[in-house]
């Protein structure tokens, strides 16, 4: 007998076999639904030890202790759009978490919620003012000279202007999913932002409204980010893990607070129309901000398939900061996996805590850093973790036998023959 | 017999008898009701309804005296000649409108006329958005003019502030109503190539059995063709006129506010900003005279 040209048979099978488990999985969905959810996001305990205005410092000591700790604080500077609750969603895959059993002693900035008072508040005001203030009270109280500092996304973008205004203070600096070259037409926002009046946008609003923020990330992909996510919840709603994980991610993504007027104003002027960072022509609180300052080491990474800050965007600023010691580092993922999804999990942070390492052992004292600059090997790698080569699968296990001083001879040779070649 | 033979009275005559007998009506009842007449009758506590009742009377009074002026043959000409000139009036108003209806017809016609051409996928190089593009148009050359007509008097100031808001709103609607009509576009040709790819299927007898997969396939679809609308240029134009509409609307609403807020013992958004700009200018200033002085 032939096959039919339209399986009908096969077709209501189906259908009947999905109603079936639709039934049963709303059953069980209703059960989950109305049981105790654990939905709480930033449960890593905190200190705040530091206060400005609406501004917080967290301090988050180290699990652990042992001779193998850095010594130098990690500041991390989370963006203006959305919180740095982010990088501590849930216990198992916290970013947050996995610096502290590193013994690496995290602070992380918490801009709060900026209200109509905060309009006028500039990149300067956030740079040379809130940043600044806190880099010193780190340094006052972990009586050292020089801090690490990670920015993400825009924060990522203030880093390197803090990072090229006060090179002194920064021994390393860590970008991750960080705008700095604003002409790419790769992802929609910097199309859409191009078409962008900021002055009537402020002039209307005082602050740019977070929920006006969130409209548009979601119209960067409605199909996917309006109906496809919520037909996902609906097949796993059976799924206590699933369904406490995603109510965790709906908290964080629409948690979203005002970005205050004039920084938002300058950041689109002057970044995504003018692209003037990238050609260290931006002027910040009347300097300018030269990029070949940036002399300290530089670890930037990004995500492959992010669309709001695309390869395109990110990867430029190795190539124009001053530092002899730059790595690109591209992530098979998007904008968000790269600190939440169970892959990255273990590519993100342990590629960080090991970039940090490494360069933690050189400690020196501030008067003597630009003199051995000067003689330092030119490291300037664009590496994917998800192909690693031999090289760095070798510099991961000697770096966990203790070699690292040995691996970086090794790294340091290998690439200055791909330089060279 | 007698009826036919008086004389058929002319229109100008009918309305002077008209107005002559509502005159006595409206003197009968000016002259106040029966009962307590005088001052001395009536009790003292309704002084207010006494002032009232005098407010009444003269408004009678003076209503009588325009309704007799009005009721000489002179002045009925002169009405009449007056509303002579109404149907000219009504018919520029409404000249407006028929052009625009007849424009909408025009855009009508031509879009049923274009529903047979074939839709191309992934393209959104001829956009059909005639007819809410003439909509715009008729509103902004034709009934626009009416909301910046030039007021006058006491209120002439929140007069133009309300209807500058009302045009705003109605600029805003228009453009929303392009933005709206632009996002729905991608559904529809989506749907359009789910059932060309059935077919193909079909007759391929390569249609799925799982319902799922026909999700994904439209699901897909569907985003590839918001990826390409979000890509063109008319896609963006609409999209930052939407966004400038719906600012200008507000800002027009948030005058009328701020008007409104005036008259009551509450600061304004505006007082509040000048505020806020002087706490930061001040706190800047301390900050930088602090840190000059080591204590920061």
């Amino acid at each position: 007998m032939d096959k039919p040209v339209i399986p009908v048979d096969l077709i209501m099978k189906h259908l009947a076999q999905e109603a079936e488990n639709a039934h049963v999985r709303a059953k069980k969905a209703s059960d989950i639904l109305l049981s105790n959810l654990d939905t709480e996001i930033a449960s890593t305990p905190y200190d705040v030890v530091y206060e400005e205005d609406r501004v917080k410092l967290k301090h988050y000591s180290p699990t652990r202790t042992s001779p193998d700790d850095m010594k130098t604080p990690l500041l991390v500077v989370y963006a203006l759009i959305n919180r740095e609750t982010m990088l501590d969603l849930q216990p198992e895959r916290s970013v947050v978490k996995s610096f502290q059993e590193s013994g690496i002693n995290l602070y992380m900035v918490d801009w709060g919620y900026p209200t109509g008072k905060d309009k006028f508040l500039t990149i300067d005001d956030h740079v040379n003012g809130y940043m600044d203030n806190i880099v010193d009270f780190i340094l006052k109280r972990e009586k050292v000279e020089q801090i690490n500092l990670m920015g993400i996304c825009m924060g990522g973008t203030f880093s390197i202007i803090y990072a090229a205004l006060h090179p002194q203070k920064i021994k390393n600096l860590v970008t991750t999913v960080c705008p700095t070259n604003f002409d790419t037409d790769q992802g929609l926002l910097h199309i859409w932002l191009k078409w962008m009046d900021p002055d009537k946008v402020i002039n209307t609003f005082g602050n740019m409204p977070g929920d006006l923020m969130n409209l548009g990330f979601l119209l960067l992909n409605p199909a996917r980010l309006m109906i496809d996510k919520y037909v996902g919840f609906l097949e796993n709603m059976d799924n206590k893990a699933f369904v406490e994980n995603f109510i965790r991610m709906e908290k964080w993504i629409f948690d979203s607070p005002d970005i205050p007027g004039e920084t938002f104003r300058q950041f689109v002027r002057d970044c995504y129309q003018k692209n003037l960072l990238i050609q260290s022509k931006l002027m910040v609180g009347g300097r300018r901000v030269d990029l070949r300052d940036i002399k300290m080491p530089l670890l930037n990474i990004y995500a492959q398939y992010d669309h709001l800050v695309p390869p395109g965007a990110a990867e430029k600023i190795t190539s124009v900061v001053g530092s002899k010691d730059t790595e690109n580092v591209c992530l098979d993922t998007g904008h968000i996996g790269i600190y939440v999804s169970s892959k990255t999990q273990k590519e993100f942070a342990p590629k960080i805590i090991r970039w940090l390492r490494e360069r933690d052992d050189r400690y020196e004292p501030a008067h003597q850093i630009s003199q051995n600059r000067r003689k330092s090997t030119r490291i300037r790698s664009t590496s994917s973790m998800k192909k690693k080569s031999s090289s760095t699968k070798r510099a991961e296990e000697m770096s966990h036998a203790g070699k690292r001083k040995l691996f970086l001879n090794i790294l340091q040779g290998e690439q200055g023959i791909r330089d060279h070649s | 017999m007698d009826n036919q033979e008086r004389p058929i009275p002319d229109q100008q005559t009918l309305i002077s008898e008209w107005m002559k007998m509502a005159n006595q009506l409206w003197a009968k009842s000016g002259s106040g009701p029966a009962g307590p007449s005088s001052e001395e009758d009536a009790p003292p506590k309704k002084e207010n309804a006494r002032v009232l009742q005098d407010a009444f009377l003269s408004t009678i009074k003076s209503f009588t005296a325009i309704s007799t002026a009005l009721s000489e043959p002179s002045a009925v000409d002169a009405v009449f000649r007056g509303t002579a000139t109404l149907p000219d009036i009504t018919s520029n108003f409404l000249q407006s409108g028929m052009q625009a209806f007849l424009t909408l017809q025009h855009q009508a016609f031509e879009k049923v006329n274009s529903l047979n051409e074939r839709s191309e996928p992934y393209s959104f190089d001829n956009l059909d958005q005639e007819t809410l593009q003439s909509w715009s148009n008729i509103y902004k050359k034709e009934i626009r003019r009416y909301f910046n007509i030039p007021q006058l008097g006491l209120n002439r100031y929140h007069q133009e502030r309300v209807n500058n808001a009302l045009d705003k709103y109605n600029l805003f609607s228009s453009c929303l109503a392009e933005f709206l009509q632009l996002i729905q576009m991608p559904f529809e040709k989506t749907n359009k190539m789910m059932h060309e790819k059935i077919e193909t299927l079909t007759k391929k007898g390569n249609l799925p059995a799982d319902s799922r997969e026909y999700y994904r396939m439209w699901v897909k679809t569907l985003e590839g063709h918001f990826m390409t609308l979000f890509q063109s240029s008319e896609y963006n134009e609409t999209f930052s006129n939407t966004l400038a509409a719906l600012e200008d609307y507000l800002g027009a609403r948030n005058d009328i506010i701020q008007d409104m807020l005036q008259t009551y013992p509450i600061p304004t958004n505006k007082e509040m900003d000048d505020l806020y700009k002087e706490v930061y200018l001040l706190k800047k200033k301390v900050r930088k005279l602090e840190k000059a002085n080591g204590k920061g």
